[in-house]
């Protein structure tokens, strides 16, 4: 038996130790956000946050994820209430697919918590290990620094308060 | 180029090697020379020197240069053929491999009776290329060759780290010069590998079922393409042919994990994901010592929990992530 914690909720799951999580969160928790691309750790489609750091969950097994927090998609807002970078993705219409997009997403909110004024070379640099086939790279570029803008008023807003 | 010393005559740090220039000939520092001198200047302030004492001085190097500067050009070898003399001579001046593959004395010179013996340098390590090698199966000469241009190079793999650049270098020398090179390298290998090169294929047994995270993290992580991959731009090394497994130090290993496998940036070449922040230090401490006895049967590394301890946080190329983001 391993202990997974999602989003905030956590999972029993006998399944097999070398299991990917991606298998777990799409059939068995019915987290459908993280898309199965290539399977090699290739694509970054499947991209989640372990730790608030990005990997690949096609390629890491449930046995190293116990006690660690999960965030997929699904975790960063819902469809009435999106999160920043979501919101950011929704307004510059940065997907064309979609496929990547989770992994995108994901990538530019670990990225933006770490550091909320990202220049280009390091927002590239962060999303480099996502692949996107139908060429929406300036659009999700866009919605990157769109985010980036909302993060930033996130955090001059808290520093107001906090005063 | 010779006496290590600049256009006001002070002494330069040997971290320009120039104790590796001596033995190139005058022409073809006369040659150098003249093609630099057409290039345009370029404008820079070198930084100030920022060394602590007593090693800010520099008058002490002329001390250091009176023990290790040995100003004596390559002199050819003895029953050596052209080629082979040919890549000596390149290996021992320009290339100057030895200024990452020679173990270092306290004083930073190149221990000469170690000569390509393997050493720690920008936070990997440059395994022997001379003497007993830590490869599976023994090189040869076209293998080396292709290593050197940054190709894959089967049962071998591919430069990484400090040593990519320096393929992608190579592969814009004279092919005949890298071959030279080759030529000599390899008569610099012990021939003692070809025993093992008929039984190493690749191939391995079903893995010890003993519930070890090494092993779980290896079938769920690893074994998708390091084991028969469903695509050739996926393809890893088996890893009975690791060199980074059979090297005294996990340093190789750790930084290949964390960091993966990138091709030099627009060239086509092999990719592999880096695992940074997927595995724990634990983890990671657990999968290369199950790698390193599964496929190498080696004993597990000594120091390894340091090693990781160390080497997580720091990229590739031995900055410290946590300074850069720092910076930025």
């Amino acid at each position: 038996m391993i202990t997974l914690r999602v989003n905030g909720s956590t999972l029993e799951t006998d399944s097999d130790p070398e299991t990917p999580l991606l298998y777990v969160l799409r059939n068995d928790m019915e987290l459908n956000g993280a898309k199965f691309g290539c399977g090699l750790g290739q694509c970054g489609s499947c991209t989640v946050l372990v730790d608030n750091m990005p990997i690949f969950s096609c390629l890491t097994p449930i046995a190293m994820l116990a006690d660690r927090d999960i965030t997929t998609l699904e975790g960063l807002g819902s469809i009435d209430a999106p999160g920043p970078v979501q919101r950011a993705f929704i307004e510059e219409q940065a997907a064309q697919c979609g496929y990547c997009i989770p992994g995108m997403i994901i990538r530019a909110h670990a990225l933006l918590m770490r550091n909320s004024a990202p220049d280009e070379a390091a927002i590239r640099d962060a999303l480099e290990p996502s692949l996107c086939r139908c060429g929406t790279h300036m659009r999700i570029l866009r919605a990157v620094r769109r985010a980036s803008e909302g993060f930033q008023e996130q955090t001059s807003a808290a520093r107001e308060r906090n005063r | 180029m010779y006496e290590g010393l600049d256009r006001e005559g002070e002494h330069l740090y040997p971290a320009f090697p120039y104790h590796h220039f001596t033995k190139v000939m005058p022409e073809d520092i006369d040659a150098l020379y003249a093609y630099l001198m057409t290039r345009e200047p370029v404008r820079n302030e070198a930084p100030a020197n920022e060394l602590t004492f007593p090693f800010n001085l520099r008058p002490l190097l002329a001390g250091w240069k009176l023990l290790y500067l040995d100003d004596q050009r390559f002199a050819g070898l003895a029953g050596a053929d052209e080629q082979v003399n040919r890549g000596a001579y390149l290996v021992q001046g320009l290339a100057h491999c030895g200024g990452c593959h020679t173990p270092r004395n306290a004083l930073q010179a190149e221990k000469v009776d170690q000569f390509l013996q393997g050493e720690v340098t920008e936070n990997w390590y440059a395994p022997a290329i001379a003497g007993d090698v830590p490869a599976a199966v023994r090189w040869n000469e076209e293998q080396i060759t292709g290593y050197l241009t940054g190709r894959w190079v089967e049962q071998h793999g591919v430069a990484l780290g400090p040593m990519a650049p320096v393929a992608q270098n190579l592969s814009r020398v004279t092919r005949d010069d890298v071959e030279a090179i080759s030529a000599y390298i390899a008569s610099l290998m012990q021939d003692d590998k070809a025993a093992i090169e008929a039984e190493v294929t690749g191939a391995v047994g079903e893995p010890p079922d003993t519930g070890d995270i090494g092993a779980v993290i290896y079938a769920g992580a690893c074994a998708v393409c390091h084991e028969a991959s469903p695509t050739p731009f996926a393809a890893g090394l088996p890893l009975t042919f690791s060199t980074s497994l059979r090297i005294p130090t996990p340093l190789n290993l750790i930084q290949i994990i964390e960091d993966g496998v990138k091709p030099p940036e627009g060239r086509p070449g092999r990719y592999m994901p880096g695992f940074a922040g997927a595995l724990t230090e634990e983890q990671l401490v657990a999968l290369a010592s199950y790698l390193r006895e599964r496929f190498a049967g080696l004993e597990p590394w000594a120091d390894i929990g340091g090693v990781v301890a160390k080497t997580s946080g720091t990229d590739s190329t031995g900055t410290e992530t946590a300074e850069v983001e720092r910076g930025k």
